[in-house]
């Protein structure tokens, strides 16, 4: 087995609010591995988006992260100075986001965003110092731009950020990902925003791209279609800490944790018709968790050890984890 | 419970008039894109017509910038149309002053995509529910406290929450809050637009649930918009499917699923099943940008797989091909793909 | 529905207790405040009879900002001054924001030409400095307080009506604001009912560092002997006899000057503090 792109054992993150400290990330452990897609499936409130800028240092000032460690490549995150992180971020690891607009410069056409990565690209390989475009870089940008389906790349490269749609941008951002050929890629809700016809095409680019570059790619998202189509393995999220981890298609045949089994029954049930099967309750606020678990109050095979301590997670046969008494 | 939906919409076509009627409606805004060359105003909705039936739910779907939620708007009058007209019952309102309107204010309805958006963020949700109630003097100051404790409990929240602040709530429950607000007018139509697509799929289930409990209880009727076709099928009764600002089918919800017979709708239908691989084998299929608004012909001419010259000329017109089923389409969309339809 | 109103307003308190900036704003000005209204009365001195054997004396434990050129005790004239000046800014600030955020909500919420003529009607008043055109309004309107009180409600008024105006335009696109033309609610209503508490708060703001400036104006128009007319002290026109005995009384001029910086510094602080306040709290659900 390859060693992880990513590493992260014990990832805590927490941000004052009035009335205390909330807890968005509990003790997140997981892997990302070379050429595989990880999905981080979750509701509002489960601490997946918050897992991912915490990787990616992204957190306002306020918040506090800690971890037992962060690893790209072996190489330790937690001791990197912010420069140095910076230079990683941007050129090894590419994020993208629900919105696209705060990728772009408000001021500069999509060519000169374009030319910016071939810039990067060259300075990360080391081919000159602030990194030059190579010649061609015009050609290639059409090239990309055609591969993701826009008709008529030349007219795109002229515009400005604000003159494109939502959709088109995310597009045109994910074309600059793929131009990039970054080692890993942390994609939150992606293609929430889009529409179904261009998030289908997405998700194949993204499927190109792991297939053909074998980027790690970690793919945030609550759909969990999406995530079903397009991840190799999944992680739960509730409430902050990941309460199950394994392969796609176990997870989707054979859901362990309860949460899992109530998202899914509601997921599939609407393909299936028939009434939708509710999860009662809501998450936990945001300064009233309980001691035990999580999603005791709402589960529907609470027994009495459940409220006494936090399960900790057990591992199974295949690779799977699960947060749960049920299994051990 | 499918069978039965279907022969709803049959038993009452024809027995009842409708509830609202929109014909040839249009609805054109400012245009804001700053290309060079792009027309003065843009066509949101465009010569759209359509009739919504007492106790009926029926779903709107297409893509965002399809002009679904402006249909949904311009029916309740937020947006005045540039053409058409809308009736509701016997009365034509599409150019009412509000003060002629007010009347009408109470039957028709909205909820809103988000549900935080939709409440006065300076208002409990007791006042939020008073307002209406007042206003349209359904009770008395005295009851009124009681009235919003009935109606809190009627959608399923604790009437403890009648003093907290919107902010304080979870998406789940200020949608609940919003439906209970829309419900003190005992309207006669509700426009849900995009209701449940920024809530978690947990609680999407309970809202889609209670919407339906809502509905089949009071008998109303409601105008369900949606970009996702699963939602539009647990809970509607017919189905509209809009590209660029037109109707292209509209069939009761198991004859469209089953078999649609318009291209685009196809292609929606295709994008339920995710599976990736057989997507990518499918590569041709060139995004574009959608210059559907620009050209006279059919708007779906640049993505369609089965247009032919004709359709370059003009849109084509919505037909009845079958009982209950239009679709604007010269070719028909005879081809359906044999494997599609095998999977859905 | 008095439960969840006393909740909100114990949290915003605390808030501003944690606000350092909006505390010392707020406790300055509540000295001032204190200070010229029961600081006034309690003088023991006259703001206005004169004592000429007592003439320019500096400052004493008697006289603490000591005497000016009639030998009125300083103190008690910035005292009563410092409450003119404050009651005619003020005034003039309340008109103007009461007529300016009027005319900026209806402009916006109705729009059209009655939008456009006050947006160029702002303006043209913001084209001039907004002391060059107090003057110019008080040579048109004539001396005295009213008129101070009038020429300040001027230079405000495009201020409160643009902010008004421009944050309403926010405002009425929210969904709320067509749930309430759903329900049948009037206009008027909508206006006052939905959207003026949600744009209060950049008003007040406004409001507070308009009273301060507001000072500046009176004190300086004052001064030029526009304004308030001796004897009735303003701290414009303390100001204008200390310039004058500069060279004898020097504590005059500088003191009262002090103080109007003083004034000036708290109400600025107050409306820099509630601007946090008000801003971030908007946006607390953290998408998670």
């Amino acid at each position: 087995m390859t060693a992880p792109v990513i590493e992260v054992r014990g990832l805590r993150t927490s941000f004052p609010v009035e009335g205390g400290r909330l807890d968005a990330v509990r003790g997140v452990d997981f892997d990302l591995r070379q050429g595989e897609v990880l999905g981080l499936i979750g509701e509002s409130g489960s601490g997946k988006t918050m897992t991912g800028l915490s990787v990616l240092r992204l957190l306002p000032e306020a918040a506090e992260t800690e971890a037992q460690s962060l690893r790209f490549k072996g190489e330790d995150l937690l001791q990197l100075s912010d420069e140095a992180f910076r230079a990683l971020r941007g050129t090894h690891l590419a994020m993208v986001f629900q919105n696209p607009a705060g990728a772009f410069n408000p001021a500069k056409t999509i060519a000169w965003h374009m030319r910016e990565i071939f810039r990067r690209k060259a300075a990360r390989a080391g081919r000159s110092e602030e990194g030059d475009a190579p010649r061609d870089w015009r050609a290639e940008t059409r090239r990309r731009l055609a591969e993701i389906g826009i008709a008529q790349p030349s007219r795109i490269l002229k515009l400005y950020p604000h003159q494109l749609s939502g959709g088109m941008l995310q597009r045109v951002l994910i074309a600059m990902v793929l131009a990039l050929e970054p080692d890993v890629i942390i994609a939150d809700e992606p293609t929430t925003n889009l529409d179904n016809i261009v998030e289908r095409q997405i998700l194949v680019l993204f499927r190109r791209l792991q297939k053909r570059l074998s980027v790690a790619i970690m793919f945030i998202t609550h759909d969990m279609t999406v995530a079903a189509a397009l991840c190799d393995r999944i992680a739960v999220m509730y409430a902050g800490e990941i309460v199950e981890i394994g392969a796609t298609s176990d997870i989707f045949h054979d859901p362990k944790h309860p949460y899992t089994q109530g998202l899914l029954a509601t997921a599939t049930a609407l393909t299936r018709g028939g009434r939708l099967r509710e999860i009662p309750g809501e998450l936990p606020g945001a300064l009233d968790a309980p001691p035990g678990c999580l999603f005791e109050p709402r589960c529907p095979h609470a027994r009495a050890e459940c409220r006494a301590a936090r399960p900790a997670m057990r591992s199974l046969a295949g690779e799977r984890q699960v947060r749960c008494v049920l299994y051990g | 419970m499918i069978v039965d939906l279907a022969t709803r919409s049959e038993h009452q076509h024809g027995e009842t008039p409708p509830l609202m009627r929109i014909e040839g409606l249009t609805v054109e805004f400012p245009n804001r894109s700053r290309e060079p060359g792009a027309p003065r105003r843009f066509r949101a909705v465009d010569g759209l017509s359509l009739e919504i039936r007492p106790g009926e739910v029926l779903g709107l779907v297409g893509e965002s910038g399809s002009g679904k939620t402006t249909v949904g708007k311009a029916l309740l009058r937020l947006y005045e149309p540039a053409g058409g007209r809308v009736w509701f019952r016997d009365t034509d309102i599409t150019h009412l002053s509000e003060r002629r309107l007010k009347p009408y204010r109470r039957n028709l309805q909205m909820i809103f995509q988000d549900p935080l958006a939709s409440l006065n963020p300076r208002h409990t949700v007791g006042r939020a529910l008073e307002i209406p109630l007042l206003l349209h003097r359904i009770c008395k100051r005295s009851e009124v406290r009681g009235a919003v404790d009935r109606i809190l409990s009627e959608v399923g929240l604790s009437p403890t929450l009648r003093d907290r602040f919107p902010h304080e709530l979870s998406g789940g429950q200020l949608q609940r809050v919003a439906i209970g607000r829309a419900l003190t007018l005992s309207p006669a139509l509700i426009v849900a637009d995009e209701a449940v697509s920024k809530l978690d799929v947990s609680v999407r289930a309970q809202i889609l649930n209670l919407f339906k409990e809502v509905q089949e209880r009071l008998g109303l009727s409601l105008l369900f918009i949606t970009h996702d076709l699963h939602v539009a099928r647990y809970l509607c009764h017919r189905i509209g499917v809009m590209y660029f600002g037109k109707l292209v089918e509209l069939a009761p919800t198991e004859t469209l699923f089953t078999s649609p017979r318009h291209p685009y709708t196809q292609a929606l239908l295709g994008t339920l099943d995710k599976d990736l691989e057989l997507a990518e084998r499918d590569e041709g299929f060139v995004i574009g940008e959608d210059l559907g608004a620009a050209n006279e012909g059919c708007r779906y001419y640049n993505r369609c797989e089965i247009r032919t010259a004709r359709c370059r000329i003009a849109h084509p017109p919505l037909e009845r091909v079958e009982r209950e089923h239009d679709i604007a389409c010269y070719e028909r969309g005879s081809s359906f793909p044999a494997e599609r339809q095998a999977k859905s | 529905m008095a439960g969840g109103r006393r909740r909100a307003w114990r949290r915003t308190w605390r808030a501003v207790l944690r606000n350092r900036t909006a505390l010392a704003g707020l406790v300055i000005t509540l000295i001032v405040a204190l200070g010229v209204s029961a600081g006034a009365a309690l003088a023991p001195y006259s703001p206005v009879d004169m004592d000429f054997a007592n003439i320019l004396a500096p400052p004493s434990w008697m006289h603490p900002l000591g005497t000016d050129s009639f030998g009125r005790d300083v103190l008690t004239r910035v005292l009563y001054g410092g409450r003119i000046s404050l009651l005619i800014s003020f005034t003039g600030v309340l008109i103007a924001a009461a007529a300016g955020t009027l005319a900026g909500m209806s402009s916006a919420y109705h729009g059209g030409i009655t939008d456009a003529g006050l947006m160029r009607f702002s303006d043209l008043l913001f084209s001039f400095p907004s002391f060059v055109l107090a003057l110019f309004l008080m040579v048109v309107l004539g001396f005295g307080v009213q008129n101070v009180i009038l020429a300040i409600a001027l230079v405000y008024f495009p201020i409160f009506a643009r902010l008004a105006r421009n944050t309403t335009l926010l405002v009425k696109e929210e969904p709320f604001v067509q749930a309430a033309r759903l329900m049948g609610q009037s206009s008027l209503r909508i206006l006052f009912r939905e959207i003026l508490p949600n744009i209060a708060a950049p008003l007040v703001v406004q409001a507070s560092i308009g009273i301060a400036f507001g000072i500046v104006i009176e004190a300086g128009l004052s001064f030029l002997g526009l304004g308030v007319q001796p004897p009735t002290p303003s701290l414009g026109v303390i100001m204008a006899d200390g310039r004058e005995y500069f060279q004898r009384g020097p504590w005059v001029l500088t003191l009262t000057g002090l103080v109007i910086s003083i004034a000036l510094l708290g109400l600025n602080l107050l409306g820099d503090g509630l601007r946090d306040l008000t801003d971030p709290r908007l946006r607390k659900r953290a998408e998670l």
